[in-house]
């Protein structure tokens, strides 16, 4: 088998991580993945491939993620249930195991009303809480869903997303505790930029014991303008992006808007890496990965660490 | 009004309006569902139960019969949300 997740084995260590998001292509060449990774390298331990983020089609996570690899580079492929039945879910969870994938993301996916072809069918054939039992049955089992014996099972770190400012807020710990209990290892959040909200969250998560069992991992925006605030603030369901954070870009001169943007972001680090239980933050810039690389630096998040620390993969430790 | 009606006495009594929602979140004597048991609602067993997949051969059948023959309780057989690991 391929050498185990380096992400699981730095969070093991107790390492504070820097994961981030990578842009996904509209792009047969491989060159077009390749360029906007190779930004993140050295900055990031690893890196998210997206499932056709925001229901708009891109490259697959799976194809994505394996190009990653190739690389030299150590991807977290996300799947969503939105696109896939149980059967093309395993596989595409088989077949990425054996291209080298170790870290998954599971999720349910934005819905196709987001996106660019609200008119798709909708899957949902099982939740988001089911495929990280299903994965979890692949990887500690060594069987499908159906029961079936796999000749040799993945080895998989298992991540979920879980969002602390959806409403009802007292049930996301809730939420947070079933998707651990299904086989969730590490928790990658919705965007954090209300930090009093997200410490509350984590107090109630402490509090259910959960702390020990998951790691967990904020997501971190890189606001480019206030437009992009604005629009997130507005149009972006589940998100919470307070006044004060728009105004605040409003404020400042479009030239500089960028600048003030890794600031903030730079603030927001600094913020929930006070929080008990924060292993790591999710740097995302929305096609913007040069910010992602300015705000590890301003946050004295650099050099990562290069060396590959003890490799094991499945459960927190 | 009934409380029920009340929406600032519900737990998921957010508002749509983010300024309403943050004023709702600073108010220091609204009790914390969800900590230490406290305050919890009657159907916490139901929101910690993982629900098995859906078994679409069901569907368009009659879902009473299929409650007292016990077929709606079958499960895949790789479906083992409490195996140890």
């Amino acid at each position: 088998m391929p050498s185990p997740s380096r992400l699981a084995g730095l969070l093991r260590d107790g390492r504070f991580v820097v994961t981030a998001e990578l842009s996904a292509a509209n792009s047969a060449d491989p060159e077009a993945t390749w360029r906007r990774a190779e930004v993140l390298r050295g900055s990031v331990d690893a890196i998210n491939c997206t499932d056709n983020t925001g229901a708009h089609v891109h490259i697959s996570s799976l194809a994505a993620a394996h190009l990653l690899v190739e690389k030299g580079l150590e991807p977290i492929m996300q799947l969503t249930v939105r696109d896939r039945n149980r059967l093309a879910l395993q596989a595409d969870l088989l077949g990425a195991a054996a291209l080298g994938v170790r870290n998954i993301v599971l999720m349910s996916g934005d819905d196709v009303t987001a996106g660019d072809h609200p008119e798709a069918r909708r899957i949902y054939d099982i939740d988001s809480m089911q495929l990280v039992e299903v994965a979890a049955g692949l990887r500690d089992r060594g069987t499908y869903l159906s029961g079936r014996k796999l000749e040799q099972a993945p080895s998989f770190f298992i991540g979920a997303v879980e969002n602390p400012f959806a409403p009802p807020l007292e049930f996301r710990p809730l939420r947070l505790q079933k998707k651990v209990r299904a086989g969730a290892d590490f928790i990658q959040t919705q965007l954090v930029f209300d930090v009093p909200i997200f410490a509350r969250f984590m107090a109630m998560v402490g509090e259910l014991g959960l702390l020990d069992k998951v790691f967990i991992i904020p997501s971190i925006g890189i606001p480019r303008s206030a437009r992009g605030a604005r629009y997130m603030k507005e149009k972006v369901p589940g998100l919470h992006v307070p006044d004060s954070l728009v105004d605040r870009l409003e404020k400042t001169a479009a030239a500089r808007q960028a600048d003030e943007g890794v600031r903030i972001a730079v603030e927001l680090v600094s913020a929930v890496r006070e929080i008990p239980g924060v292993a790591g933050v999710h740097l995302i810039g929305i096609k913007w990965e040069e910010g992602v690389v300015q705000v590890a630096e301003a946050a004295g998040l650099l050099p990562r660490p290069t060396f590959s620390p003890r490799a094991s993969v499945g459960g927190h430790g | 009004m009934h409380s029920a009606f009340d929406r600032t006495q519900l737990p998921d009594a957010v508002s749509e309006e983010s300024s309403q929602r943050a004023v709702r979140r600073s108010s220091s004597e609204r009790q914390l569902r969800g900590l230490s048991g406290q305050a919890l609602p009657l159907w916490r067993d139901h929101i910690e139960h993982l629900q098995k997949p859906v078994d679409w051969q069901l569907q368009g059948t009659s879902s009473w019969i299929n409650l007292v023959n016990g077929r709606d309780g079958v499960a895949p057989k790789g479906w083992k949300p409490d195996a140890e690991s």
